[in-house]
């Protein structure tokens, strides 16, 4: 049995929360979006071993710590939120999420010189668990449109996931300062990175903004998830290619 | 002046030229993409002394340069009025109430000027850097962006532990670099992600991947990665093809403000959102 089972199992977790979601079992739906939480953290904690020896590296390997990142924030989301929403519709999403880290390449790229500091581990940390808080409020906004029951309980993901998000720009650019010599590079991963700040740092001024009522901000954050998507798994899909080791 | 600052402040303005920045970088990231070379040769260089030398004959594809740079200087005046006129709103109430809250409603303001504080880090970045790369081996003698004469006395690669996948790959490296002050030569060791300061100047060490001939392979579009590595893919990087060595050297007046500045905003905006509970709307502070 490889390291991988765990993930596989992981996945079907979240597949059954899902499911159980849609047979109104919310609290055995919880049960195994938090089982499917517990296995997939055992696969990341593995991860940094994938080498023959301990690169943290892999722990923080950005597709696979999507849906785990998201998984979290439904976790905590329901374990400290005053909200009765079902937190476990998030279940689909972050499925989606595993499905997507099954099929890529699990093996470790080989890490530089450059690359073997904790600015980068705490970069690729902050910077997916943002990118996490951004789908799970751009779905839970979904869900209220297409419910017709628009609410503002996916607001605080987006505020966690803005001040995750900075935290990753600026660990970014301080690892890019020490490893190239620039806090910022002129190439799209920079750029892209920048406009998903930028976008929700816009969302953020909606609250002053009356003609925005609950709905429209629902609508702009739901096309939040896409802007997401459209500026950073393009990277993870192009490093695919990528030569591995360990996988 | 109040009603000046009401219309260039109007927060309805820093909603649209937010977003106006981001669909102006979305676009610029295809032709970062599309145009690599193009693109990447504008890193380490002064964005006017670029723009006036490869950007106006590429007009085609840099028009969304001059655009952002427009946007980002009326985001830059807008967000200065809109901080003004709310500080001159709360600054009459501070005896009002107590210090603490006080200190909440104003810390927006205290992050607005930090990120304007560091719109004008990356402004002076992009205009006043000077930076000098140059390849290196053992005895190469060099002065980069007024460092001063230096000698790269040995090279020495340290690699990854024999019994790991990752066997025979460089971990690090180490150059010793030599140099006279004050009639004494002295050493001092140069690493990734270890730089040091010469006469002002910030040396760092970079490389490149070669081909078994020895000679430095261009680098490749494909190289722009999620991991900004985009010099090369370390995985090739074995004993038998060493890499190019190069050292760079960078004179960023950009840094001084902007190294603290990202200290600082972090601090505040954690501070200000752990007391406003993470976006629970009931308790959020009003605008003024």
């Amino acid at each position: 049995m490889t390291i991988h089972a765990l993930l596989y199992a992981a996945a079907a977790m979240y597949a059954a929360a899902f499911l159980l979601h849609l047979a109104g079992k919310g609290r055995g739906s919880f049960a195994a979006l938090c089982s499917g939480f517990v296995v997939h953290t055992a696969y990341q904690v593995t991860r940094g071993w994938i080498a023959g020896i301990f690169i943290p590296n892999g722990m923080f390997d950005g597709l696979f710590l999507i849906s785990w990142g998201m998984a979290l924030a439904v976790i905590l989301s329901k374990l400290l939120s005053d909200s009765e929403m079902a937190w476990e519709s998030a279940a689909a999403p972050i499925f989606l999420f595993a499905v997507l880290a099954l099929v890529y390449p699990k093996g470790l790229i080989p890490p530089t010189p450059n690359k073997l500091t904790v600015w980068a581990n705490i970069f690729f940390l902050t910077e997916v668990t943002g990118q996490a808080c951004f789908y799970l409020a751009g779905w839970f906004a979904a869900v209220g449109i297409f419910t017709k029951r628009v609410t503002n309980n996916y607001h605080s993901l987006i505020v966690w996931g803005f001040v995750l998000y900075s935290v990753a720009q600026v660990t970014g650019a301080l690892w890019a300062y020490i490893g190239w010599a620039t806090t910022f590079r002129w190439g799209s991963r920079h750029l892209q990175s920048a406009v998903i700040w930028c976008y929700f740092a816009a969302y953020l001024h909606l609250r002053f903004l009356p003609r925005w009522g609950a709905r429209e901000k629902s609508w702009y954050a739901a096309a939040g998830f896409f802007v997401v998507a459209f500026n950073s798994l393009g990277s993870h899909l192009h490093e695919m290619g990528f030569p591995r080791i360990g996988g | 002046m109040k009603r000046f600052l009401d219309i260039i402040g109007d927060l309805r303005i820093a909603f649209w030229l937010l977003l106006a920045v981001a669909v102006i970088m979305w676009i610029g990231s295809l032709y970062a993409s599309a145009e690599y070379q193009l693109f990447d040769s504008l890193n380490g260089v002064r964005v006017q002394d670029w723009f006036s030398e490869k950007g106006l004959g590429a007009l085609s594809s840099t028009w969304w340069l001059p655009a952002l740079f427009f946007a980002f200087a009326l985001l830059g005046l807008n967000t200065a009025a809109c901080t003004l006129r709310r500080v001159m709103a709360l600054w009459p109430r501070r005896t009002d109430m107590p210090a603490k809250r006080f200190m909440v409603l104003l810390s927006p303001s205290i992050i607005h000027l930090l990120f304007i504080g560091m719109l004008s880090g990356h402004l002076l970045t992009f205009t006043a850097l000077t930076q000098e790369k140059a390849p290196i081996e053992e005895g190469v003698v060099l002065d980069l962006a007024g460092t001063g004469e230096f000698t790269v006395k040995s090279v020495k690669n340290e690699f990854f532990d024999k019994g790991s996948l990752l066997a025979d790959r460089i971990r690090q490296t180490t150059v010793e670099l030599s140099f006279m002050k004050n009639g004494v030569e002295r050493t001092v060791p140069l690493e990734f992600l270890h730089s040091i300061s010469m006469n002002g100047a910030l040396l760092q060490l970079d490389m490149q991947k070669r081909k078994k001939s020895g000679a430095p392979i261009a680098q490749n579009p494909a190289d722009e990665t999620c991991n900004k590595e985009h010099n090369y893919h370390y995985a090739e990087l074995l004993k038998e093809t060493r890499p190019q060595l190069y050292i760079i050297a960078t004179r960023d007046p950009g840094l001084f403000i902007l190294i603290p500045g990202f200290a600082l905003v972090i601090l505040v905006m954690g501070w200000y959102f752990y007391q406003i509970g993470f976006g629970r709307e009931s308790k959020a502070p009003p605008i003024d």
